[in-house]
This record gives C-alpha cells, structure tokens and sequence, in this order.
C-alpha cells in the first residue's frame, strides 16, 4: 500500500466509514502478525499482540496525526505492545517458527525463483531460510528490533528512533554492528540459488 | 576520522537509499579508488539481499480467513462496539505487492557494483571458447555444443547487460521527480521494444539449451521490458513506479547480478581437467 492509499484509508477509518476498519484489517493483519511474531516467536503471543494492536487503533483512530505514516505509527504500536507484553512475561519457551513457503515482503507469493519441481532448490532455499532465522536469533533484542523495522517494515532511520526512544546515531549503530554480526552468521551460507545454475 | 571512517559512516544511507546524490556520488568515488571499503559496502550489500530471502511466518490461509470474525469476538468481549464490517469489494493490494524502499537502494547498490566489478571482470576478461567449454565439462555432459554454448552465452549476457541499463535507470529514477523527462523515456522505450523482440528468439535457444532458469529470467524481463515499451510518451510517475514495484519484486536485478556472479565465479574457479578422478564441483551452468 503505498503513501497516498495509506492517508486516503486513514481518513476513511477517522470518519469511521464502514467497511473501512475491516479493509484496514486485511491489509495490514499479515504484517502485524509477523512482526509481533518475530518479536516473540510465539503463534499465540503473536495473535493475541496483533488483536490488541487492531483494537487500540480502532479505540485511537482520532489521536493518529495525519501527516505522519499509518504503518510507521502501526509498527510502533505494535512494537510498544510486544515489549510490553514480553516484560510481563516471566519465561517463555521458544517456539519453532512455522515452516512457511513465501517471502517476508510479498507474503502470499511463493518464490518464482525456486521451482517446485525441483526438491534440491526447494531444501537449499529451506535451508538459507533457516539460516537466516537462526542468524536473527543470535543477535541481541535490541539490535533485531532495530533490524526488522529497517528491513523488513521499512521504517525509516528516524521513525525508528522514535518509536523505539534511541537517538538516531544510536539507531544507526545498532543497525550497523547487526549487519555485521548477521554477515558473520551467514558467512558460510552459499549465496541463494539464482539462474545460470 | 579518517576518510575511510568518514565513508564508512554513510554505507547504511547509500544502502538503504537515504543518501542525497551528491554524497552518494563521492562515496561511489572513494569505493572505485579504496578496495577495502569498496570489499565491506559489497558484502554488507550482499548480506541485506540475502536477509531479504527471508520467508513470511504464515500461518496459512484458513488462519487468515477467520481472522477477523476471530477479531470481532474479541472486541465484542471487550466491550468495543464491532464495526459494520462489511467485506471489501476490491481487493486493496496493488498489482504487485510493494517492497520496501531499501529494496531498490539495496538492489541498486548491488547492480551498481556488479557492473563495475563483476560484469568488467566478466566482459574484460572474458574466457575463451575451449577453456568455457571445460568449465562446461566440470558440471558433466553438456548437451550443448561448445561454440554454441558460447555464443548463448554471450548474448544472454549482452541481453542481461543491456535489460539491466534500462532497469538501473528506472530503479534509480527519483520517484519525487515531478519530471518525468529526467528518465528519457523515448530512448528507454526503443530500447525496451528492441529487447522485447530478442527475446522471443532467446528464450527459444535457452530453452533448447535447458537453461530453465535463465529462460525463467529473460521471461520475466520481457514482462518487465514490455511495460516500459508500452509506457505512453506522457506517462505519469505512478505508472513508473508500478513498473518498478513490478521488477522489484520479481527480484529481477538481483536475480540477473545473481547469474553474472555464478557466470563470473564458474570463468574464474581454478578449471579442474574433467576425468574420472576430477573432484566433484557445484554443477555449473552449460552456458
């Protein structure tokens, strides 16, 4: 959903027009499940944040300001929401993710470069897809927070020093020693299967 | 600080396209002169493209399709008045689903590299017909003869070259532009129908080749290529921006630097005579 989409359904959910909080829904639930996910790594604590998130906009709609972006103020929600919800909770074991065919930024599509009829690229694309998730889980919190937001939710350098309470320089400097750590964690990792091969 | 500090510092705007042109032009300065920064920006580039083949957590579409009655009953337990929610009559994503923006940068930053780099060393250095023949014999019997092996292989290449200038334009172009003229959309229309024409006779001789992937990727080209051959003279930015988002996420650029470097790596690994006690390689592509 680009910039223009995103402030003309923000309009539409402040007036309260119908049927507009219920497209807001699906446009944005597979975003917000997944980053709360990641944040997590849990299906139920993911499901119930993502819940949460929904009804705290439809509750606050009126206090959105225009002028920033609807998924920036989304993602900050639902960042605030997972940090909190992890503080209350004591212990949590860690859950597998869930083995998921796609890509992180088209969620429905499978990936067209990886055919199905061929099961080696299909376990060599498991496989660096694991990897990744591994090298995410070996950085520390914050750092994978800063990371996500910036790769994966596209929130710019400064969107995510505000919602995340860091001075820019700081967001910078996670974002950079997390690059590198993950570069050091995927070192061995061959690059993914393209063509020519 | 010194200067390799000071560019050091601007890595992650130029990766993630934050960096206004003039400093992104000094920077790609200092990396064509300085082979350390120009080896870290490189590997930090490659490892953003490759966290970007990160699979969505999906719990699958049953789980979504309930999702917002579940929600409802929530809100309702919650004391939150439910909104009439009736379903949407047209779908609210785009043609093609948008990727971040770090995606073009990061992309960019990667095609930009490759073309100097990897391509240069590619076309520079370009392995004769008899040694690209054995690098064909590493990866066993190739059903291709060898001097039209090579041929394909020089005009995927050229094509892939030649596709990646048109999209490197597009994907460069500032989409806050308020003139369009900055693209020179006549040329890059020429070129795209010119292209689009190759293409038909080039999937032909990949695919007779079972080159599937790279008839996959000229395929996917030719999708993207005629688009921009169709672009109207007068056409509006969002048209641009679609035709990106398409090539975007297709991972198109990434895909084509993706086969340059296996091309590259095949021509440049130490050539292993092929025999019975040959040690047993990654098999590489015939072309």
């Amino acid at each position: 959903m680009d910039g223009l989409d995103e402030s003309r359904l923000a309009a539409r959910l402040i007036d309260g027009e119908p049927g507009a909080f219920r497209e807001f829904v699906d446009a944005y639930k597979k975003r917000i499940y997944g980053l709360a996910y990641e944040l997590t790594r849990n299906h139920a604590d993911a499901e119930d944040i993502s819940q949460s998130v929904f009804i705290k906009v439809y509750r606050g709609m009126g206090t959105f300001q225009q002028d920033a972006r609807l998924s920036s103020w989304l993602y900050r929600i639902t960042v605030n929401a997972a940090l909190d919800h992890l503080r209350k909770r004591p212990f949590f074991p860690q859950e597998k993710p869930l083995s998921v065919p796609g890509r992180f930024a088209d969620d429905s599509v499978p990936r067209d470069d990886v055919p199905r009829d061929d099961p080696g690229r299909e376990a060599e694309a498991a496989l660096l897809r694991r990897k990744i998730d591994e090298a995410l889980e070996r950085i520390s919190d914050r750092e994978k927070t800063v990371f996500l937001l910036r790769h994966y939710y596209d929130l710019s350098l400064k969107e995510i020093a505000e919602t995340l309470g860091l001075t820019l320089g700081s967001v910078k400097s996670y974002l950079f020693r997390s690059i590198k750590k993950l570069q050091k964690e995927l070192g061995e990792v061959p690059a993914p299967s393209g063509p020519g091969g | 600080m010194s200067r390799c500090g000071k560019t050091k510092d601007l890595f992650l705007d130029s990766l993630y396209g934050e960096l206004d042109p003039v400093r992104e032009a000094g920077l790609m300065r200092h990396l064509d002169e300085c082979p350390s920064c120009r080896g870290e920006y490189e590997a930090m580039a490659r490892t953003l493209l490759t966290m970007g083949r990160k699979a969505a957590v999906d719990p699958g579409r049953e789980y979504w399709d309930g999702y917002f009655d579940k929600l409802e009953r929530r809100m309702a337990a919650d004391g939150v008045s439910a909104p009439s929610s009736p379903a949407p009559q047209a779908p609210v994503r785009a043609p093609f689903a948008r990727l971040p923006r770090w995606a073009f940068g990061a992309a960019g930053a990667v095609a930009l590299l490759a073309a100097g780099i990897l391509i240069g060393r590619l076309t520079l250095h370009r392995v004769p017909p008899a040694e690209n023949t054995l690098a064909a014999g590493r990866g066993g019997a190739s059903v291709v003869p060898a001097a039209s092996a090579s041929d394909l292989s020089l005009r995927t290449s050229r094509y892939l070259d030649r596709s990646k200038v048109i999209l490197l334009a597009l994907v460069n172009f500032d989409g806050g532009a308020k003139d369009i003229a900055g693209l020179n959309l006549p040329r890059q229309k020429e070129v795209s129908q010119a292209l689009v024409k190759e293409a038909s006779a080039l999937k032909g001789d990949l695919k007779a080749a079972k080159e599937r992937q790279l008839e996959r990727l000229v395929a996917d080209l030719e999708l993207i290529l005629v688009q921009i051959a169709n672009l109207k003279a007068e056409a509006d930015l969002s048209s641009v921006e679609i035709i990106k988002a398409g090539a975007a996420s297709k991972d198109i650029l990434f895909q084509i630097n993706l086969s340059e470097m296996r091309r590259a790596d095949d021509k440049n690994r130490p050539v292993a005579k092929a025999g019975p006690g040959a040690p047993a390689g990654k098999p590489a592509s015939k072309i």
